[in-house]
């Protein structure tokens, strides 16, 4: 885990999605959120769909945070991540927290 | 961030969507391994030229620029076994004791294989596309349903 933190700590954005995951594998929610964000403000298509998929509330998540959620999924698709494009679909389908981002029309 | 994208694909994909561009046909099995042994190829020999990170970056198939001289997610090798098949398991090692951070993604990946055993990072976070540990939602939609979809075709053929 050390090697891994440390490869992450010089930008190494899947050793901080990666690292992410296992956290969440781990179910320690918080560090594997912190994780995500930093993979995903890393620019990591992947980290951000991982980090929409828990502001969303999925696996345990306490409380979601629709609209942030949307965003990041948003930000994952545009760079083209079919997983965050299912999840906000999904998400459009359902009204959650999607609105916030529709384009004007 | 167009800059970004475009360089993304690895060598072996990138090399399928030309082929598949210029066809007009899906690659054959055939010429999906060649591409990919020959991604693979090109790895050892950047690894030589520019470090474990050159390697890393031709498995993505992208060279470090003025635009990303340090490289970014793009320039990363995202499995982190394919540096141990790309220049071996003592390269790998080796550049993780001299602080590169593409060994050390891959050596550290590893060890954490081998201490926490497959119960640990298989599924959610083993694999390059698996990392993240988060299922898609596709039952959420009925409509979706074998059932459905076959009655749908029944009714439009």
């Amino acid at each position: 885990m050390a090697l891994m933190e440390k490869a992450a700590g010089q930008g190494h954005a899947y050793a901080m999605a990666k690292l992410g995951g296992i956290h969440h594998v781990r179910n320690e929610h918080e560090q594997a959120a912190e994780w995500f964000t930093k993979g995903a403000e890393a620019g990591l298509p992947r980290a951000m769909f991982a980090l929409g998929a828990s502001l969303e509330g999925m696996e345990g998540v306490a409380a979601p945070d629709y609209p942030a959620a949307a965003v990041w999924y948003r930000r994952a698709a545009d760079l083209g991540d079919g997983m965050a494009a299912n999840n906000l679909s999904s998400m459009y389908t359902f009204g959650r927290g999607a609105w916030q981002i529709m384009p004007a029309t | 961030m167009r800059d970004r994208l475009r360089v993304g694909p690895p060598a072996a994909l990138k090399e399928l969507q030309l082929l598949r561009q210029h066809s007009g046909r899906m690659p054959s099995r055939q010429e999906r391994r060649r591409s990919e042994r020959d991604a693979a190829k090109r790895a050892p020999a950047q690894a030589g030229a520019a470090g474990i990170g050159g390697a890393a970056a031709a498995l993505a198939n992208v060279h470090l620029n003025s635009r990303n001289p340090g490289g970014d997610w793009t320039t990363q090798a995202p499995d982190p076994v394919l540096l141990f098949d790309a220049v071996g398991a003592e390269v790998v090692k080796q550049g993780a004791g001299a602080g590169d951070r593409e060994a050390q993604f891959s050596q550290g990946y590893r060890l954490l294989c081998e201490a926490g055993g497959a119960s640990t990072l298989l599924g959610a976070a083993s694999g390059p596309k698996a990392d993240v540990g988060f299922a898609l939602r596709t039952a959420q939609f009925p409509g979706r349903s074998p059932d459905k979809t076959r009655r749908r075709d029944h009714l439009t053929t």
